[in-house]
């Protein structure tokens, strides 16, 4: 069983703001879906590779050379909040009152 | 619920909006029909049948414009990635003039692309994903998006933030998912061919459920670049087709290697139409059958359904050999821990910075983050966002993601086994036919379990198809067929004979006949 807590701790680390009862919800759900997945816990899989990609096995490289892009105008069009150059967030160095 | 079905014996009885695309190919060549009227009829079904929201987003120019919003543009004038489209055998201009849409997580340059979320609602892509280009080069109409379950995570299409989808054959049914829009939007005679994206089986499960045949293709087969991620090294995109003739033309129109998608293979692309009608020779062809498919926990109209399938394969001559896959078992768990890992790190980028929705009120930077996070993603998002991170953090990482992927070892070698001893793997694409609104929302695990045939392709990166292949209580049941790696011609040369000599393929819903 996963405890509230634990949820929480995950949430943060995935910065979803949770509300408490989303966080019972998950904690159910999550713990009977993780006793469901157990199950792979009984297989013998010593000394087997894990597969992250199963056709893909190297790296591809290209030359090292500059191609034309969307300018900065065109790429900043869509976001919630600019200056008309650059994205615009909150401070992030807060000051003290 | 019997007679909810028409079923036509050949094409000329068929309403125009029913007509595969090699028929409607036909006739505009022969000029039979206009590529103004065809818009014009498509469009009016579209409206016509708007109750099924099977579309987030119509094209208008593509219905107005005398040339066709896409065909118009000939080159990309953007320039950008300009070597991510090669010119090949497939570049042809076989989809020219004939509507087509595409699931809303396939990135359109100025053209609305929400993958079903509230956190994207308002987000416009620079740039075409490269299967778009590919189509516009094949002269294709884009009519719409369609509508998907959010970020492509769902069996249902009930967690688009915009509405569920409507099954044609029974409006009180879900579609599928997660391209449940895609699949509608050609069983409903809304499109003549539509792409989704199958991660887990979201092209074949809706395909299989709205009785039209639906394409994962193999992994890397299709450029990825312009899909909006959910688990990279799973997704694939792939079409939605009325039989197998135009699933070949859809292949050959965005198949091909992209050097903008690292992981797109480089192995060449044959073109497929002018190949599938006379390959297979079915004297030779071996088809394995995985008996534990077919007894507990499948429903017995789809079990006698895909049973008649084997037989009819067995008549035409092929050998039916019994098979084992004995880590499948294992499937569900392995995907939904690798599955929900990747789209923990690949939705990372959803911050409310670069584009979609930001929270309205916050404090500071990070309770911007997490309130524009918790306020923009939906439930099932949330959801698997926890899972994957649960199963990537400090503690937890050895017991379930690195396992999942040993596990997921395990499975691909059971397939590499199996195809040492046949060509294909027939199955059913889903344990029961299309379920009810509801039905499965509040038990995630009742949900991720009608994907359990189709997820083991996704993980072992081989191609597998869904066709139909009969009703059961008067809904479409759907056949899986597999093949091994870049098999894709084998696949549908042995559908195209199968469709042949079967009438499954030519029965639409009556409620979208008119």
């Amino acid at each position: 069983m996963i405890s509230k807590e634990e949820i929480t701790r995950i949430a943060d680390l995935a910065m979803l703001d949770l509300t408490d009862s989303e966080k019972n919800e998950y904690a159910a759900q999550i713990s009977s879906l993780l006793d469901y997945f157990k199950q792979i816990q009984s297989l013998d899989l010593a000394g087997v590779e894990p597969t992250n990609h199963a056709l893909v096995a190297d790296n591809v490289l290209r030359e090292d050379k500059a191609f034309p892009s969307a300018g900065q105008k065109c790429v900043i069009a869509g976001a919630p909040d600019t200056d008309g150059q650059s994205y615009r967030v909150p401070a992030i160095i807060e000051t003290e009152e | 619920m019997t007679g909810n079905f028409i079923e036509y014996s050949n094409y000329e009885q068929m309403p125009l909006h029913f007509k595969p695309a090699h028929e409607i190919r036909r006739m505009l060549d022969s000029k039979e029909i206009s590529p103004a009227e065809l818009r014009a009829h498509i469009a009016g079904r579209i409206k016509k049948y708007e109750r099924l929201n099977a579309f987030l987003s119509v094209i208008p120019d593509a219905i107005t414009s005398e040339i066709g919003f896409v065909s118009a543009s000939k080159t990309d004038n953007a320039g950008r990635a300009a070597a991510s489209v090669p010119v090949s055998a497939a570049d042809n201009r076989y989809w020219s003039d004939i509507p087509v849409a595409l699931k809303d997580n396939i990135a359109t340059k100025g053209i609305k692309t929400t993958a079903g979320s509230k956190i994207l609602e308002n987000h416009t892509p620079i740039y075409d994903a490269a299967v778009v280009k590919k189509l516009k080069k094949s002269g294709a109409v884009i009519i719409g998006k369609t509508n998907m379950d959010e970020f492509a995570m769902g069996s249902s299409t009930e967690n688009s933030a915009f509405g569920a989808t409507l099954n044609p054959w029974d409006t009180t049914c879900v579609p599928g998912g997660s391209s449940g829009g895609s699949a509608v939007a050609v069983a409903g005679g809304m499109a003549y061919m539509a792409l989704g994206s199958d991660t887990g089986g979201s092209i074949r499960q809706p395909a299989a459920l709205c009785g039209v045949c639906g394409m994962k293709p193999t992994y890397g087969r299709v450029s990825r670049c312009g899909l909006i991620a959910f688990a990279s090294s799973l997704d694939q995109i792939g079409p939605f087709t009325r039989d197998a003739l135009d699933m070949a033309s859809a292949l050959d129109a965005i198949c091909g290697h992209d050097p903008a998608d690292s992981t797109s293979s480089d192995i060449k692309f044959e073109p497929l139409f002018d190949q599938i009608k006379n390959s297979a020779d079915f004297s030779k062809l071996k088809i394995g059958i995985v008996d534990d498919y077919f007894g507990e926990g499948v429903d017995s109209g789809v079990t006698l359904q895909v049973q008649a399938a084997v037989d009819q394969f067995k008549k035409m001559g092929a050998e039916i050999i019994s098979i084992k896959l004995p880590h499948t078992q294992y499937a569900i768990p392995v995907y939904y821990l690798i599955a929900t890992a990747e789209a923990s790190s690949n939705l990372a980028r959803f911050d409310g910075v670069k584009y979609g929705f930001r929270a309205p009120e916050f404090k500071n930077l990070k309770e911007m983050y997490m309130k524009t996070r918790d306020a923009g993603f939906g439930a099932e998002v949330k959801r698997r966002i926890i899972l994957g991170t649960y199963a990537l953090s400090s503690g937890y990482y050895d017991a379930y993601y690195k396992t999942a992927q040993k596990a997921r070892t395990k499975i691909k070698e059971d397939f590499q086994a199996a195809f040492a001893k046949v060509d294909l793997i027939l199955s059913p694409v889903t344990p029961a036919t299309a379920f009810k609104f509801g039905e499965k929302t509040a038990d995630p695990l009742a949900m991720y379990m009608s994907d359990i045939f189709t997820i083991s392709a996704n993980l072992a990166s081989i191609p597998a198809l869904s066709i139909p292949c009969g009703l059961s209580d008067g809904m479409p049941v759907g056949l899986q067929l597999s093949a091994n790696y870049f098999q894709e011609k084998l696949l549908l040369a042995a559908a195209y004979q199968y469709q042949k000599h079967t009438v499954h393929h030519m029965r639409f819903a009556a409620g979208c006949s008119l």
